[in-house]
């Protein structure tokens, strides 16, 4: 089972999250900027859905730049999922591998781009 | 900037030149002054010599008249000396004289013979019995006195009718006759008498003579003898008679033709005997002569005057001089005055400009943004008050210095844009900059820089203003940033209700009914309607924040537009409405952010959808013209009511019929898509009529020979 871990601070957003993918990816939820870098870092998941909006000191920038650092992490996938529209660039600059609205996407879309990123890693 | 004062000169230069004009005026006059006395006493001294001697002309005159008439009176003293004396001799002699040819009419002759009292009848029968002339029928001595000795007139030739009664006249008894004859007696000579009044002797007559006297001895040797002894030969006397006008009314001819109208007056004594004046003219010269006829002295007072065109040159001369000096002199003070005049017009007209000048200075000084002049080498010249406010200098550290003083680094593309602007282009330059206080803190400020042309439209001053924005902008961002936090806070919630949303109606829940199939449809359209609304608000956030950064890049317009219009139709859901493409097949590629191109038919489109009528068309035409796409989008639908025209591009605008017709909407769309036309170089503009319908056109430019 690949392992997903989710950096949400929304917990709404999370049960969303683990309902859709708990049953079917091995998931870890992560709801501020330092546990997300610790699970990484210590569970090495096979994929990161990151949101940038974080409650704490770091942000979802901080966990990416912290993520693509690690030896063991830099070919990750990792999917930005956020509200702040002006990101999107930034992001892609750091090696996100997606980023999309939360808005403009619901879980179907996402499960169908984590399929198709870990059948590519499995390659 | 220092302001030059009294460019024209200062208030004590003029009254210097009023000094000096003055003076000169002075100086002038004294000249004209002197040139005339000098003119005017060379004239004089010329016609002073000419009067001279025709004054002394005339007196000789007079005295040649009374000399001839002496000499006259020598021969006759001769004749009656030497031979028989009578009567009829006296005349005959008289006639053969010439006298009366030359002295006509005015010269009378008298013998008196001394006579004792004794002998006083004899003597008169004598001369009854002798003298032919019915004269001396009656002759009687007159008047009778009792002196010892008389001297009776003897011989007279006259033509005078009051001296001819005068024969047989006793002169011993005029005190006048006695003086003279004791004069003549006394020296041998010839003396002349006071005025003798004839109506002493003839009763009612008005006239006078002189009579000039000599004595007549018996023997010719008597006048070899002293007075005394000389006295025993007296026997009378010869008498000339001459009136005082006819012994001044000779009037000297003016043979010079420099003087004429000579008048003179004859004073005997005290008194006037004899007054000449030809015209009643002014006679300017004068002149006094004192003569001595036979002992008496008379004063001759003359005065003359030139009429003649050489004398009236030469007299008039100074007077001449003294007007063209005179004419010179008021040349010269208008020229002055005019001077003057000009140059305190001037001073008014520049004091009058200096205090526009200060009052503009204060104007300047006292404005709230900062404002400085520089040379065209950006070299500071002016600064107003306010730059030490904004920028933390003072004025004196910033005149002279360069305004990246407090001026930020440009980058260099900042850099070449603004002098390109300024020096190339040579129009105004507008924009926003990031400068640095004294203290180090950093502000915001909105600048604006105009190039001042000379004549030759060159560069002599750049006039900067400056305003402080960095409240406004902090304003702004924590508006914008409000907006950006609010709408991401709003957007996880709706993402929330979106996902469940979704996953109930994928029936990952379990099955549903239709009924709440149906509701949890509307559930998740008003979502997403709520999606849309925020997403606007954020939209026009980040755009108001410059946070939406156009990336154009060359687009196809074509693909583009068919793209939104597929999307469109399927946004459509229920309702009916043909939309109507007509666009070129070879459209460029046209440079635009396609994102925001995307958007901006999208929001024509769709509001051309919610504000028409079932199965009305839409029309979308492109065409290109003069290096510009443009774009016109056409419904008939409500229409814009005409009293909201102007208000349709603002913020959270929303058209009272459009409310009406459509609750939903934010009233962001058209401000959105005028913006970022406009950020792409464009124009939107419209024309409506309420429910006729609208239309839209829009340009972009496009670069040419990019072809699909």
């Amino acid at each position: 089972m690949n392992k997903l871990l989710i950096v949400e601070d929304d917990v709404l957003l999370d049960e969303a999250y683990r309902r859709k993918f708990g049953s079917i990816y091995d998931v870890r939820i992560a709801v501020d900027g330092e546990g997300g870098i610790k699970t990484a870092i210590s569970w090495e998941p096979d994929l990161i859905l990151l949101d940038i909006y974080l409650p704490g000191r770091l942000n979802g920038l901080d966990v990416l730049q912290a993520i693509r650092k690690e030896r063991k992490l830099e070919k990750t996938p990792v999917l930005v999922i956020t509200n702040l529209p002006d990101a999107i660039e930034r992001v892609m600059a750091m090696g996100a591998t997606k980023c999309y609205m939360k808005t403009d996407v619901d879980l179907n879309g996402i499960e169908t781009d984590i399929d198709e990123l870990l059948a590519k890693q499995e390659k | 900037m220092r302001i030059r004062l009294g460019r024209f000169g200062s208030d004590i230069k003029i009254t210097k030149s009023y000094l000096l004009a003055i003076f000169s005026v002075i100086i002038l006059f004294l000249g004209s002054v002197v040139v005339w006395n000098y003119v005017n006493d060379t004239a004089k001294s010329e016609r002073a010599e000419d009067f001279e001697s025709l004054t002394e002309d005339q007196i000789n005159s007079f005295k040649k008249i009374a000399d001839e008439a002496v000499n006259f009176l020598y021969d006759l003293r001769g004749g009656i000396t030497l031979g028989e004396m009578n009567g009829t001799k006296w005349r005959n002699f008289m006639f053969a004289s010439g006298l009366e040819q030359r002295y006509p009419g005015i010269m009378s002759f008298s013998y008196e013979e001394i006579i004792n009292k004794q002998d006083e009848t004899s003597f008169v029968d004598k001369l009854k019995k002798e003298e032919t002339a019915l004269a001396y029928s009656s002759y009687v001595i007159f008047p009778s006195s009792s002196n010892a000795q008389k001297y009776p007139i003897k011989y007279l030739y006259t033509y005078d009718q009051d001296l001819s009664l005068l024969l047989g006249y006793d002169v011993g008894t005029s005190e006048i006759q006695l003086a003279a004859i004791r004069e003549a007696v006394l020296n041998g000579t010839p003396y002349m008498t006071t005025l003798f009044s004839l109506g002493n002797v003839v009763q009612n007559s008005q006239k006078s003579d002189y009579v000039i006297t000599l004595p007549v001895y018996s023997n010719v040797l008597a006048l070899e003898l002293s007075p005394s002894e000389r006295q025993k030969f007296l026997v009378g006397f010869v008498n000339v008679w001459i009136k005082p006008e006819s012994l001044f009314g000779y009037v000297a001819k003016d043979n010079s033709g420099l003087v004429s109208n000579l008048a003179y007056s004859v004073k005997d004594g005290d008194k006037e005997v004899f007054s000449y004046q030809q015209d009643k003219v002014n006679l300017s010269l004068k002149t006094s002569k004192e003569i001595n006829i036979y002992g008496r002295d008379f004063t001759v007072d003359f005065s003359g005057v030139k009429t003649d065109v050489i004398s009236s040159l030469i007299d008039n001369l100074p007077t001449y001089a003294f007007i063209v000096l005179l004419l010179m002199n008021l040349l010269w003070d208008l020229t002055m005055l005019g001077m003057i005049v000009a140059r305190k017009r001037a001073q008014r007209a520049a004091d009058l400009a200096t205090k526009d000048l200060i009052k503009f200075k204060q104007a300047v000084d006292g404005v709230s943004d900062l404002v400085i002049i520089t040379d065209p080498d950006a070299k500071i010249l002016y600064a107003n008050n306010a730059s030490k406010k904004i920028t933390g200098y003072d004025k004196k550290e910033i005149i002279g210095k360069n305004p990246s003083l407090w001026g930020k680094r440009m980058d260099t593309d900042f850099y070449e844009h603004f002098w390109k602007t300024l020096k190339v282009d040579k129009k105004v330059f507008n924009g926003e900059v990031t400068n640095k206080r004294k203290n180090g803190e950093v502000y915001e400020a909105e600048l604006s820089v105009w190039p001042i042309l000379g004549e030759k439209k060159e560069l002599i001053y750049l006039v900067g203003i400056e305003r402080d924005i960095s409240k406004t902008k902090a304003v702004e961002r924590m508006k914008t940033e409000f907006i950006s936090l609010a709408s991401h806070q709003l957007r996880t919630p709706l993402s929330a209700v979106k996902w469940f949303g979704k996953m109930l109606a994928d029936g990952e829940a379990g099955p549903l009914s239709k009924t709440q199939a149906e509701y949890l449809n509307k559930i998740n359209e008003s979502n997403e309607r709520e999606i849309q609304l925020v997403n606007s608000l954020l939209n026009v956030s980040r755009i108001e924040s410059g946070k939406i950064k156009l990336s154009p890049k060359p687009t196809d317009i074509r693909s583009l537009v068919e793209a939104t219009v597929s999307d469109v139709r399927v946004g459509l859901n229920n309702k009916k409405r043909k939309i109507l493409v007509d666009m070129p097949k070879d459209i460029p590629l046209v440079e635009v952010d396609p994102d925001l191109m995307r958007h901006v038919y999208m929001n024509l489109l769709m509001n051309a959808v919610n504000y028409s009528d079932e199965n009305d068309s839409i029309k979308i035409d492109i065409s290109l013209k003069d290096g510009e796409m443009i774009t016109k989008i056409s419904d008939t639908g409500i229409g814009i009511p005409a009293a909201e025209k102007t208000r349709i591009f603002e913020k959270f605008f929303r058209g009272s019929n459009a409310l009406k017709k459509e609750t939903d909407g934010s009233g962001l769309g058209l401000y959105l898509t005028k913006t970022i036309i406009e950020s792409s170089g464009g124009k939107i503009w419209f024309e409506s009529k309420e429910n006729m319908g609208t239309t839209f056109w829009f340009t972009i430019p496009i670069e040419s020979g990019k072809m699909i």
